[in-house]
């Protein structure tokens, strides 16, 4: 992430000036995410995803470290099964397409440098840990859930699966519930 | 979370995966040979075109650097096992009109020319050692006056390393994705391109690394017509070299090539190339890093994917 | 008839394009942002809310209009399973960890591609999640497999027909999007500016402020 070059309000490239691109409208935005949710629903009949690729990519990780646990895991085990390999899922794919996709958005809008982003309150490093912790947390809701916001809110939310909706409700309220009680963090 | 789709196919990936005869070696090799070519073809061109004295440091270093990367690549090569011999063949039988041991002739007269080339223009990481040996300062001298001859010897000696990266594939083993003569100049771009894209992510001068970019959209808008070449090539040829071409097109490595490499690798940056040159977009390291990922992982996919496919079991 | 289902490598390097588009609105919509995603449990930012519901609402729409065309098959198209106790502890519980790190997989994988240092710890703590829940699946195997586990819709909840649970969905989110217009202008209060504080680079100048960390 470190570039220098990318810090300076207007950093001069090639022969032009760069102007830093505004965020897109919410809604504009959330047309065209929904349209390219739309697309994967007509194209392979299934929707968008993040937290399953991290899981397989988590897994395969392990596996180098300890084979075989990760091999007699109930929860992971099955990506390494004869026959199968832990990168054959569409989601893994598709989340190559988004690396790929963040990088090009965020060098287009001039979002882009290696920054820690935290509350006025609180300071870097304790905006790391509680980074780590909050998605520890996150990881372990996603695979109960069987999804993420993702996975499941937004694909099983536009496909009108019940138990999305549950989840996506239940996320807000965790959300909700737990600000009041992390407001030194973000305020 | 979700349910699995379709894996018979990745089944028939991984048998060939343990029939397949060249492992990762032979693609780093190549990868490291084109860098190599790239990073010379680049540095001579500026030598010859914009003067010595618009060697950059950045310039210096891919010098230094290029025959460390090429004698890794070697290293890797001597590492496949099955072919030692084979290596070792290339340098002792010299048919002048092989293009294997030609290849390899070529790899040798690179080493000198590119010793020559840091002799002239040494980086400070090697300036001060050289300093201390009072021997070299004839050669130093010697090589400094002749450094627009060592710059069209390293463009010659580049563009046929580049060159014979993709011969090599097409000369060894009969099989239909690489018998194509556009597979030389296809890893030549490819390695020109890579080349520049290793330059400009050591570059700190802003005019030399708009001039890089310029340079590596040319090489990339080349590179991509010489695939479409290739392909094209391949699909009119016969029912053979069809399914060949259908297996980067549509088959197992399609999510690679066409994704990865054509998408990802070359389309992409090119893009953000584009528009980093009209202050459209913010100059990063990663759009060439991606360049580079990219001309690896086309040396995986062409290397595993011609081994797929043979003429014997069609 | 939709879906297409290509062969599995041609969906492959679908997705790849798929994603390509998936993570460049992400980051159009601010979504790379810890502080911006964050700011929607403090009513201060309704952004999630406005772009996570446009977007369901988008394509339920045109499933909608597509099935009823004819061009769609919807039993052919994978809807998420139902189970409702695993989904909606594991949602309170992914709640959580979203207001505690600011992020979730997707918006982290974005923030972290564009240099979000706290992203890169996001995602570092959600395998070590992930791990962690792994570890404990013999103990969590029996709960998270609870629940019918089948294809439920709302439609067979509510016992309504496909579009009108669609115009119903559709009406809810126009409410949610009057009231989170609503609680901006509220929570902003008068003298703020009201749009411009929303425009993106706000967010990042203002963590450069704080201090942080350059590279190099």
């Amino acid at each position: 992430m470190a570039n220098a070059s990318t810090h300076d309000d207007s950093p001069h490239v090639g022969s032009g000036h760069f102007r830093a691109k505004p965020l897109w409208d919410p809604y504009v935005a959330g047309v065209f995410l929904g349209l390219v949710l739309l697309g994967t629903f007509l194209v392979v009949g299934r929707g968008l995803g993040a937290s399953g690729a991290l899981t397989r990519i988590t897994a395969k990780i392990t596996e180098f470290v300890a084979p075989s646990w990760v091999h007699a895991n109930g929860a992971i085990g099955a990506y390494f099964a004869p026959g199968a390999h832990w990168w054959d899922d569409w989601l893994v794919f598709e989340l190559v397409g988004v690396l790929i996709g963040g990088l090009a958005a965020g060098l287009t809008s001039g979002r882009f440098g290696a920054v820690i982003e935290r509350g006025p309150r609180v300071s870097a490093r304790s905006r790391l840990l509680f980074a780590f912790v909050g998605g520890a947390i996150v990881g372990v809701g996603a695979r109960l859930a069987g999804g993420c916001t993702s996975g499941q809110a937004l694909t099983g939310g536009a496909t009108l699966a019940l138990g999305s909706w549950a989840f996506m409700f239940s996320v807000f309220a965790g959300g909700y519930g737990a600000a009041y009680f992390v407001r030194r963090l973000w305020t | 979370m979700n349910p699995h789709i379709e894996i018979e196919s990745t089944r028939a990936v991984a048998r060939a995966m343990a029939e397949r005869v060249w492992g990762w070696e032979v693609p780093i090799y190549l990868f490291l040979g084109g860098l190599v070519a790239g990073l010379m073809l680049a540095v001579s061109a500026s030598i010859l075109v914009l003067g010595r004295e618009r060697v950059t440091k950045a310039m210096r270093l891919g010098l230094v650097g290029a025959p460390v990367l090429l004698s890794l690549g070697m290293g890797a090569l001597f590492l496949d096992l099955t072919y030692k011999l084979h290596v070792f063949r290339f340098y002792t039988t010299l048919v002048p009109t092989a293009p294997m041991s030609l290849g390899s002739w070529v790899l040798l007269l690179v080493y000198p020319v590119q010793i020559g080339l840091i002799l002239a223009l040494p980086h400070e990481l090697v300036g001060k050692q050289l300093d201390r040996f009072a021997f070299l300062s004839a050669s130093r001298a010697w090589c400094e006056r002749n450094v627009k001859a060592l710059a069209g010897l390293g463009l010659g000696l580049g563009a046929a390393l580049g060159i014979y990266t993709g011969v090599l594939l097409s000369a060894t083993v009969a099989r239909p994705l690489w018998s194509s003569g556009a597979l030389g100049f296809l890893f030549l771009a490819s390695g020109a391109s890579t080349g520049v894209a290793a330059l400009m992510i050591a570059e700190r001068d802003e005019a030399m690394n708009a001039l890089f970019a310029k340079a590596d959209l040319a090489l990339i808008a080349i590179e991509v017509s010489v695939i479409g070449l290739w392909l094209v090539g391949l699909m009119t040829q016969g029912p053979l070299y069809r399914q060949a071409a259908t297996l980067v097109l549509t088959g197992a490595y399609a999510p690679a090539f066409v994704g990865m490499v054509v998408f990802g690798g070359l389309l992409v940056p090119a893009a953000l190339e584009t528009l980093s040159l009209r202050g459209r977009a913010l100059h990063s390291r990663w759009t060439p890093a991606l360049v580079l990922a990219g001309g690896l992982l086309l040396r995986f996919v062409i290397v595993y994917a011609g081994q797929d496919g043979s003429f014997v079991t069609g | 008839m939709m879906p297409i289902h290509p062969q599995t490598w041609v969906a492959y390097t679908f997705a790849i394009l798929a994603g390509f588009g998936f993570g460049f609105v992400l980051e159009r919509a601010g979504f790379g942002s810890s502080r911006k995603l964050a700011a929607q449990f403090y009513l201060r930012d309704m952004t999630v809310l406005k772009v996570m519901f446009t977007a369901i609402v988008t394509a339920m729409l045109g499933l909608v209009v597509l099935r009823t065309a004819g061009v769609l098959d919807f039993d052919a198209l994978y809807v998420n399973p139902t189970a409702l106790p695993p989904q909606v502890v594991g949602g309170l519980v992914f709640g959580v960890g979203f207001a505690v790190g600011g992020y979730c997989p997707g918006t982290a994988i974005v923030a972290a591609v564009t240099g979000k240092l706290d992203a890169v710890a996001f995602l570092g703590g959600a395998a070590f999640g992930i791990l962690g829940f792994a570890g404990a699946y013999g103990k969590l195997e029996h709960f998270a497999k609870s629940g019918a586990n089948q294809r439920i819709l709302l439609t067979d909840w509510l016992h309504l027909s496909f579009g009108t649970v669609a115009v119903l969905v559709t009406l809810l989110a126009l409410g949610m999007f009057v009231g989170a217009e609503w609680i901006e202008r509220k929570m902003r209060g008068p003298g703020a500016t009201p749009k411009a504080t929303d425009k993106g680079d706000t967010n990042v100048h203002d963590a450069h402020a704080d201090g942080v960390s350059p590279a190099e």
